[in-house]
């Protein structure tokens, strides 16, 4: 019992990271970023192969920031120049093509396979114990994004990024140039979300692409809405939400007969659905309520 | 030091918004543009401001050509407008509505903000000093805290003219300034620019109200169809027979 809760407080964090990532995004900067996965697979996938390359798993995890805040510079580069909905568009096409090039570039990636014996660290510490000490890196993780990200802001350019985010032409009119300052919001958000993927890709041991399906951008979506968008504890307070949801509808066969294992997933789904709509229509503003004076 | 169009001419599609526009707004002076809705005013700003591409003529500011400079670096040279309808930053305070303002903002560079903080921190009170100046200049103190979303519509335009102020204008466009605005809060706005035009900023103003703004101005522009159609002494334009046919819609 233990170890599943260990388990699952790692996923929550992980989630934690993608969601915080996403709000700083979104939330503060008004990009809406489709493509959340693309740059959590190529965290994992960097650290993960650069990993087994020979380098030592904290340059992995170095790897991973770097290689996701690079690619998220062209699409940048692209898109901020466009209206916000060509954004959308572009970054879900990324995460689409991330996903493909690890398919079908086997003699990288090998394909859909996925990458087995990706470095777990701490195990000389047990089973347990090496999952505890885990568990303590994505708390440390979080405590250092969460920080770096009040830091950001709260300061004078936290301060442009919410008047991009609130109206853009009055924000040019005033003298501000909003693609410079969303192009590192997109780069510094890729960064943690790349973080999120190496800390995945160490602590399952495996990384494939179907671990990366757009699916995982809208429950990343999904747990910035539940939590409050533009809210730090408010993104926490999401992921842990969503985490209690996706485990917490495995239980529903126990008590819905007649629902057959395969039929499961769409339930849980379809639950997950159910429980948007509901927090959409009742309580707007999630649970730490949006946009919240910080 | 003023602005200068030369021949300025803007089409959309085969109609002619503006058509060889050449005026003179100097910086010292509060001017006037006046005009039927239609004429071409707004779009005579966006010209100015760089936010409508212009298809001839030059525009100029200060003797340096503005051509080719996209509308924050037109901003940052001190050529600011404001917009019909205000365009707040509707989740931020008042405060830091004009805070953001502000120009040179070092903390604006991330770089700064994580290995300069003292330099920041430095520029943040003399931009929050500056702030509270124009806090008491517009009588926005009471909602000074409040978020802009909060705000009267009277209110908001006291906010878009602070955050002018904050960004060290030359020259300010203004847009309908007295639209929908109450007659109390019209001559308090009217008091501030003349009070603004004294210490040395230009205006350059749309209005529909012709009685308030011959009041303010010194020179009138007025434009009909895209064309200046006359332009002087307040008096001299407003009793004009072709911008009289052009607001009577006769001809």
């Amino acid at each position: 019992m233990l170890s599943y809760l260990v388990a699952l407080a790692i996923i929550t964090g992980i989630y934690a990271l993608l969601t915080i990532s996403l709000d700083l995004q979104y939330g503060f900067t008004g990009l809406v970023n489709f493509g959340q996965v693309g740059f959590f697979a190529v965290g994992s996938y960097a650290s993960a192969l650069f990993t087994l390359s020979g380098w030592p798993v904290a340059l992995g995890f170095v790897a991973a920031i770097v290689a996701a805040a690079l690619s998220a510079l062209p699409i940048g580069l692209l898109a901020l120049r466009l209206r916000e909905e060509y954004l959308a568009i572009i970054t879900l096409g990324y995460s689409e093509a991330v996903r493909l090039v690890m398919i079908n570039e086997t003699w990288l990636t090998n394909g859909s396979q996925g990458i087995t014996g990706v470095a777990r660290p701490f195990q000389a510490l047990g089973a347990e114990g090496a999952d505890l000490a885990y568990l303590g890196l994505v708390v440390a993780c979080n405590v250092a994004v969460i920080v770096l990200i009040r830091r950001i802001v709260t300061s004078p350019f936290g301060r442009l990024i919410q008047a991009i985010r609130d109206n853009e032409a009055a924000a040019i009119a005033l003298g501000k140039y909003p693609p410079a300052a969303k192009v590192k919001v997109l780069a510094i958000g890729a960064g943690i979300a790349g973080l999120a993927g190496a800390l995945y890709g160490h602590y399952i041991g495996y990384v494939s692409p179907d671990q990366f399906m757009p699916l995982v951008t809208f429950y990343i979506w999904m747990a910035m809405i539940l939590g409050g968008i533009g809210s730090l504890p408010g993104s926490l307070a999401g992921a842990v939400v969503l985490v209690l949801i996706l485990e917490g509808t495995r239980f529903i066969r126990d008590v819905l007969p007649g629902v057959a294992a395969v039929q499961m997933a769409s339930v849980r789904l379809m639950s997950v659905g159910l429980l948007l709509v509901l927090f959409v229509l009742y309580r707007p503003q999630g649970v730490f309520g949006s946009l919240a004076r910080r | 030091m003023s602005l200068v169009l030369r021949q300025v001419s803007k089409a959309w599609g085969g109609v002619r918004v503006l058509d060889h526009v050449s005026i003179e707004v100097s910086v010292s002076d509060i001017t006037g543009l006046i005009g039927p809705n239609g004429a071409g005013k707004t779009t005579l700003f966006g010209a100015i401001c760089g936010t409508v591409p212009i298809d001839q003529g030059t525009v100029s500011f200060a003797s340096q050509q503005l051509d080719g400079l996209d509308p924050s670096r037109r901003a940052r040279r001190g050529l600011l407008r404001s917009f019909q309808v205000p365009r707040p930053f509707s989740n931020l305070s008042v405060r830091a509505n004009l805070a953001v303002a502000a120009c040179d903002q070092v903390g604006e560079s991330l770089a700064r903000v994580f290995f300069r903080p003292t330099g920041v921190r430095q520029r943040e009170a003399a931009i929050a000093a500056q702030a509270e100046r124009v806090i008491d200049t517009l009588n926005l103190r009471a909602v000074a805290d409040r978020n802009a979303s909060q705000l009267s519509g009277g209110q908001l335009k006291l906010l878009e003219f602070g955050r002018l102020l904050m960004a060290d204008p030359k020259l300010l466009l203004l847009d309908e300034p007295f639209a929908g605005v109450n007659p109390v809060l019209a001559e308090e706005i009217a008091g501030c620019i003349r009070l603004l035009n004294a210490s040395g900023i230009g205006f350059f103003i749309i209005e529909h109200d012709l009685r308030a703004l011959s009041r303010l101005a010194s020179t009138l522009f007025a434009m009909d169809r895209g064309a200046i159609i006359a332009s002087g002494v307040p008096a001299d334009v407003l009793s004009n027979q072709q911008l009289r046919a052009a607001y009577v819609g006769g001809a």
